[in-house]
């Protein structure tokens, strides 16, 4: 019997779907730490505003998510822009030892700011939005048409933004400033310009994975702790600015989930996430300080 | 003439610590002038000032303009490259990619393609490994790829610190021998260099630095010959 579930493709499609919003909401926070150095562990918060404009688009004027998604994009860009003005050039001044460290700590507190703010705002209590709710029928597996778009939305921003680093000079940049920053401003790469641009696109992501997301999750303030969890298991994971390999460590992670599930009971979700992070942690302890050092 | 380069009363450092004090030097078009002196004396520093990197007071101007106001990519768009000691390239990156960024100034980027094509033509090893990435390159390699990365960015004024560090002394002859190409070119160069005895043999001019401030200046060969820096740079 397990192994007929194993060998499900409905398990398999909807590991897929887990483990491309992963990837998704992992790019975000690959783009930003890759490029600045920081450690935004409210990533997830990002994912949980996206989440709400996504909600409160539909329930006020009845526009579906995904066209929801490109306004929760926006709304993470004028997040990075008004943390970029309003506190990271003051950070970024502090001295690149320092970065990852204070970085942290801002982010937590922004990150228990917006959490809070987010409950008086909207209540604590949990949403959900229903649409797109359609099940389809692929190969015997029935897929909601919600889950159908993330699967391919998700896909199409990581393959799209991947290729797009390799193919043109702003994406070439990015990688080259993720790689080593000073030796990208001694060949004439406008670094502070580079750094922001990434920081635009990493809040975009996150915004825009959570408009997606608010499909076939609880939407709550507090929602996006698993997110910024499952973000850095990515990067670690991954590699640090290996963007590519973060997509691939993001479906990892999403099996991992569905699968480790389907072998046990649905109460071990998370802890398969968190266990997973920890092992990617016990795993991989140089993670994130040992990438960074080669680089510097 | 007006000097290509010029840095006058020139001051750098890191944080509160001023390693580099009031330096005055020029670099004529053209030519390729030396700047010798022990580890730690300020060489780094000073060609770090002198490409915007590190902070520094003083006037350093390109061809009459000033560049004091102006960041480190402003200072490659108006023609100053530094080749940084240790190689610095995209060790992640593949060869190509290393060259490719190298061409983001505005002013070079539509040569990109012509520029690659040169640079892959003066050094063919980076043309068979165009594809690998650049941190598997050995010591040598790195360095070429390093220089050819400078190149790309059509420098009017080549700053080169210690390009044949850490490399073994048939690959450094080698070295020398691009330097010497370049300066024959035309290519205006500044270049801090360990092997004092050699490097101040090609050199046009040259600046001895000692604790962070110019000693003394001259000729490349007038240096060569006198006793005092024989015995303090050459173990003669
Ligand atoms: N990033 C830095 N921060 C603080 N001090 C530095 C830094 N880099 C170099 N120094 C100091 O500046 C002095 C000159 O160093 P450097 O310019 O590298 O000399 P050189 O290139 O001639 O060997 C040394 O005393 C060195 O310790
Ligand atoms: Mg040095």
């Amino acid at each position: 019997m397990t192994m007929d579930l194993i060998a499900s493709p409905q398990l398999l499609f909807s590991a897929l779907v887990l483990g491309a919003g992963y990837a998704l909401v992992g790019l975000g926070l690959n783009l930003v730490y890759g490029t600045m150095r920081l450690l935004n562990v409210g990533h997830g918060d990002l994912v949980m505003l996206g989440a709400y404009v996504a909600f409160w688009c539909f329930a006020l004027t009845g526009l579906p998510p995904p066209l929801a998604a490109p306004l929760a994009a926006a709304l993470g860009v004028l997040l990075a822009e008004a943390l970029h003005r309003g506190l990271l050039h003051r950070l970024l001044g502090a001295g690149a030892e320092r970065i990852e460290a204070n970085s942290l700590l801002v982010f937590f507190g922004l990150s228990i700011i917006v959490q809070n703010l987010a409950a008086l705002a909207f209540t604590a209590s949990p949403r959900a939005l229903r649409t797109l709710d359609d099940v389809v029928h692929v190969a015997g597996v029935a897929m909601t048409e919600s889950r159908i778009v993330i699967l391919l939305v998700a896909l199409a921003v990581c393959g799209g933004v991947l290729i797009g680093l390799r193919a043109t000079v702003w994406g070439l940049a990015i990688k080259a400033v993720i790689d080593n920053g000073r030796a990208a401003a001694v060949v004439g790469v406008d670094v502070p310009r580079v750094r922001r641009l990434a920081l635009w696109a990493g809040f975009a992501i996150a915004g825009l994975a959570g408009a997606l997301l608010a499909m076939v999750e609880q939407i709550g303030p507090f929602m996006g702790f698993p997110y910024t969890i499952a973000a850095f298991v990515v990067i670690i994971l991954g590699g640090l600015g290996r963007l590519g390999g973060g997509v691939v460590a993001g479906l990892l992670l999403g099996f991992v989930q569905v699968y480790g599930v389907a072998l046990t009971a649905p109460t071990f979700s998370s802890m398969l996430l968190y266990g997973t992070f920890v092992a990617v942690l016990l795993l991989r302890p140089q993670g994130l300080a040992r990438a960074a050092r080669i680089r510097s | 003439m007006t000097a290509a380069l010029a840095a006058t009363g020139l001051s750098a450092g890191y944080g509160a610590a001023v390693v580099v004090r009031d330096v005055t030097l020029a670099v004529a078009p053209g030519t390729l002038v030396a700047l010798v002196g022990s580890n730690g004396a300020g060489k780094s520093t000073l060609l770090g000032a002198l490409a915007g990197l590190v902070a520094a007071r003083g006037a350093v101007t390109l061809g009459g303009r000033p560049l004091d106001a102006l960041a480190p990519y402003e200072r490659v768009e108006q023609g100053v490259v530094l080749v940084p000691e240790g190689r610095q390239v995209f060790a992640g990156l593949t060869v190509e990619e290393n060259l490719r960024i190298a061409a983001f100034a505005p002013r070079v980027r539509g040569h990109a393609a012509r520029n690659l094509a040169r640079v892959f033509e003066r050094f063919p090893r980076l043309d068979e490994r165009r594809d690998q990435a650049a941190g598997t390159l050995s010591g040598g390699e790195q360095q070429m790829l390093a220089i050819g990365r400078a190149l790309m960015a059509e420098p009017s004024v080549l700053l080169l610190d210690e390009p044949t560090l850490s490399l073994a002394p048939i690959t450094a002859r080698a070295v020398f021998d691009i330097v010497a190409d370049l300066r024959a070119q035309g290519l205006t160069i500044l270049m801090a260099e360990q092997d004092v005895h050699r490097t101040l043999a090609m050199a046009d001019h040259a600046y001895l630095m000692a604790s962070g401030t110019i000693v003394d200046e001259g000729a490349g060969r007038a240096l060569l010959d006198r006793a005092d820096i024989k015995r303090a740079y050459l173990g003669l």
